[in-house]
This record gives structure tokens, sequence and C-alpha cells, in this order.
């Protein structure tokens, strides 16, 4: 393997990581966002 | 008391719209292919060889940041004129998958400069200026999460997203501007058209993902404010609203 392919491997192997640590990020918010949501609006309906 | 700006009134669902569930499911197909694709029918460089390569990923990252940010200094701005919150939450959503790229594209950028430039890093006008703009929008994030108060927080973040977005030309027009280790801009039409295409193609690839990103980031945001609307009706004993459809 020539040595520059090292360095592309690396490249493509960091955008990865980054990708799938940001949509792990953004599935979490958003499930956690949705749990607050859900939640609150039960309170609200049950202090009615 | 401050209140929150106002959200619009419309039905808020905890669902996910099913637009974002396709671009969610469609993205990652599409930029696993465009990559491969790009990987496979280019050949290599004369000079670099194969690192050309990583211009498929460092390049549409760097676009695509800009795009974010331009996203921000135009929701910011409407943020400013109508005071509607959900433009401060675009804005927000927007910045996050701004920082994220804009790292992403000074990390590859580093790979690319070891083995082209000899260096992991220069201060060079193109990686100073996007380095300041990454600083100024991590500091927009930072003041977001140090203010309380929707409004105040809404008015601030908006006015540094406007004068940070002033950046972005500064940072595409470094290359002209001042000698540089730099290249000039990639482009289509400034690369070899062997390379064209895959630029294209990871470029709309890395936009569906900015898409898919900035508008989990934004349901979140609503689902959040409209769960802080709510804590704070019950706390004062107000009214349901009933715009609210559960899932």
């Amino acid at each position: 393997m020539p040595d520059e392919m090292r360095f592309v491997f690396a490249a493509y192997a960091v955008t990865w990581i980054v990708i799938l640590g940001w949509s792990g990020y953004a599935w979490r918010t958003w499930r956690r966002a949705r749990t607050l949501f859900v939640e609150s609006h039960v309170d609200e309906e049950v202090g009615q | 008391m401050s209140t929150a700006p106002a959200l619009p009134g419309r039905r808020l669902s905890a669902r996910l719209p099913r637009w974002l569930i396709v671009l969610g499911i469609l993205w990652p197909i599409v930029l696993v292919a465009t990559q491969v694709t790009a990987y496979l029918v280019s050949p290599p460089d004369r000079d670099m060889g194969h690192l050309q390569k990583i211009m498929y990923v460092h390049v549409p990252a760097a676009w695509n940041s800009f795009i974010a940010f331009f996203i921000v200094a135009v929701c910011s701005l409407l943020y400013l004129w109508k005071r509607e919150a959900r433009h401060d939450l675009l804005a927000a959503s927007a910045a996050e998958s701004g920082v994220v790229l804009t790292a992403l594209t000074l990390m590859l950028g580093s790979i690319w400069g070891r083995p082209t430039w000899g260096v992991w890093w220069t201060w060079d006008a193109r990686l100073t200026s996007t380095a300041v703009l990454l600083l100024i929008f991590v500091s927009y994030l930072a003041l977001r999460s140090f203010v309380d108060d929707p409004d105040r927080r809404a008015t601030w973040s908006a006015a540094v997203g406007v004068l940070g977005a002033l950046n972005v030309p500064i940072v595409y027009m470094s290359v002209k501007w001042w000698r540089t280790l730099h290249q000039p801009q990639s482009s289509p039409s400034t690369v070899d058209p062997a390379y064209a295409l895959g630029l294209r193609i990871n470029a709309i690839a890395f936009l569906l993902m900015l898409i898919w990103f900035t508008g989990m980031r934004y349901r979140a945001a609503l689902l959040e404010r409209a769960a802080d609307d709510a804590a704070e009706r019950l706390a004062l004993g107000g009214p349901a609203t009933g715009e609210v459809a559960h899932a």
C-alpha cells in the first residue's frame, strides 16, 4: 500500500467517526426532547 | 419576568416528520455510494497521487459549513426582524451543523496538509480565517448555553450569528486576497473534469446530511421549547393551549 493511502484512509475514518458521533448525538437529543415534550404535556393535561 | 418568544400557533407533533425519516435513511446510503463512486472513478493526481481523494470529503465539508452559516445569518436577521422563536431555533441548529462541519474541514485539511506541505498546521490565511470562523461559532453556542433568558439569548446570539457569518466571505476569498500556502478554491470548474463528478455528487450527499442534522436538531429544539412553555404554564396555573398532537 502506498504511504499516501494511510492519510487517505485516516481522512475517511475521521469523517465517518465524526458523522456517526454526530448522528448519535442528534438522535439522542431528539429522543430526550420528545420524552420531555410528551411528559410535560401529559402533566399539563393532568394539571387541568 | 421576561417571556419566551412565541412559537407559531400551529400543532406540534412529537413524531418526526416523514421527510426527515426518509432523509435519515437516504443520506447515509447516498454518502457511501458517492464516496465509493468518487474513489473508483478518479485517477491518481499527477502531483499528489491518491491524496487527491481527500478532496471528496474536505471540500464538501467546507462548502456545506458555509451553507450552514448562511442559514444562521438569514435566520438571525429574520429573528431580529420578526421576533419569532422558530427563526432563533433554526439558526442555532444550523450553527451546530456549521461548527461540526468546520471542525471536520480543519481536521481533514490537517491530514491532507501533512503529506503535501510537510506540516499538520501552519498560520496560513485560509487556515487561520477558518479557525477564527470556528471559534466565533463555538462562542455563539457557548453564549446560548450561558444565557437563560430566551429573549436575550435569541437577540444576542442573532447579533453574533450575523457578525460571525460575515467571516464566511473572508474565508472564501482569503486564498485570493493573501499569498497563501493553501491552493485556490476547488470547484467543479477549477478541477480536472475527471474529479468534477466526484466533487459534485459528494457535495450533494453532504448537503443531504446537513439538512437532516439541522432538521433533527431543530425538531428537538422545538419540542424542548414547547415542553418548557408547558411547564411554565402549568406552574402559573394557566390554560392548556391545545396546540399539541401526541405521538
